[in-house]
């Protein structure tokens, strides 16, 4: 098994899971939690792509950008979560469709 | 070779516990593991600078986040009904890692011998626009952050507007109209335990009637 191989095999593995826990969960900070899954299987198949192509560097670079982004990402989600959870007593995020202030 | 397979097997796990654990905390720490063994597979790959960045930030800040909201939010997770049912939603999962497999597998074999500049060249001149606008998202979420956090003055005057006490008294001022510092005491006062013989009431004097 090469490290390309390898690397896309986690890939696989995080997106499979990723995309279980999306269509499955309600809770909005396990939406966030699975969604960061979902980031760190791309950050792999990144640097896995690059790595096919001998650009390590290049591809390591993206994926510095892409960990930044969803620092960001997950900490404005959880402080929605923080104010859904304020304002509408709940989590879950099929019952904030129906709900009202 | 092994250190792959162990590594893959750890990772599976990790993510398979971390959307089935039954209390969030729980699930945020088998998060972390995720970005463990995320972190190891970019330092196999040689992604070095990758590798520190998402142990650092992956298995650290965004776990400190985690902690922080749950610990606001609550750590209970309430039974809901599913959307889409357990079974449909496996069956998807894997009908989609399937489509990925044939279109990632088997991997082209290119030309490995590429000159490539250094990480600096590559992040700080080749894609200075990107990182300026890293930059900017970053000050974005923060200020965004900020924002949703920080409106529990306002909260407290609209909580108080429609209070009857405010609504008997319509000439009492309203908390956002007060200065900081007299809030500030306020809480001061609160904080400060209040001596037992305030709390105690008094006992009542006995007045002897006067002889005639």
């Amino acid at each position: 098994m090469s490290i390309p191989e390898a690397l896309f095999i986690g890939v696989l593995i995080l997106f499979a899971v990723g995309l279980y826990g999306l269509l499955a969960l309600r809770n909005m900070i396990k939406l966030i939690i699975v969604l960061q899954l979902l980031v760190k299987g791309a950050v792999l198949a990144l640097v896995a792509a690059s790595a096919i192509h001998g650009r390590i560097n290049f591809g390591q670079s993206l994926a510095v950008t892409v960990i930044a982004v969803d620092t960001i990402v997950a900490a404005v989600g959880l402080a929605l979560a923080i104010q859904v959870q304020r304002h509408f007593g709940t989590l879950d995020v099929s019952k904030l469709a129906s709900l009202k202030r | 070779m092994g250190v792959f397979i162990v590594l893959l097997v750890m990772l599976a796990a990790c993510a398979t516990m971390a959307v089935y654990a039954s209390r969030l905390v729980i699930s945020a720490l088998w998060l972390a593991g995720v970005s463990v063994i995320t972190a190891l597979l970019l330092y196999e790959a040689g992604a070095t600078v990758a590798a520190v960045l998402e142990l650092s930030i992956g298995a650290g800040l965004v776990t400190v986040l985690l902690m922080l909201a749950i610990s606001v939010a609550g750590d209970k997770l309430a039974p809901s009904r599913r959307v889409v049912p357990r079974r449909l939603a496996i069956g998807m999962a894997a009908a989609a890692a399937l489509a990925a497999v044939t279109l990632v597998f088997p991997i082209p074999v290119y030309d490995p011998d590429v000159v490539e500049p250094a990480f600096g060249v590559i992040l700080w001149e080749q894609r200075a626009a990107d990182v300026l606008l890293q930059v900017a998202l970053i000050f974005t979420g923060l200020l965004t952050v900020l924002g949703l956090l920080a409106e529990t003055r306002a909260a407290a005057a609209e909580a108080q507007a429609v209070s009857p006490i405010a609504q008997m008294h319509p000439s009492l001022p309203l908390i956002s109209d007060l200065p900081e510092a007299w809030l500030d005491a306020s809480r001061e006062i609160e904080a400060v335990p209040l001596p037992e013989d305030v709390l105690e009431p008094e006992p009542e004097p006995v007045l002897e009637a006067e002889p005639q």
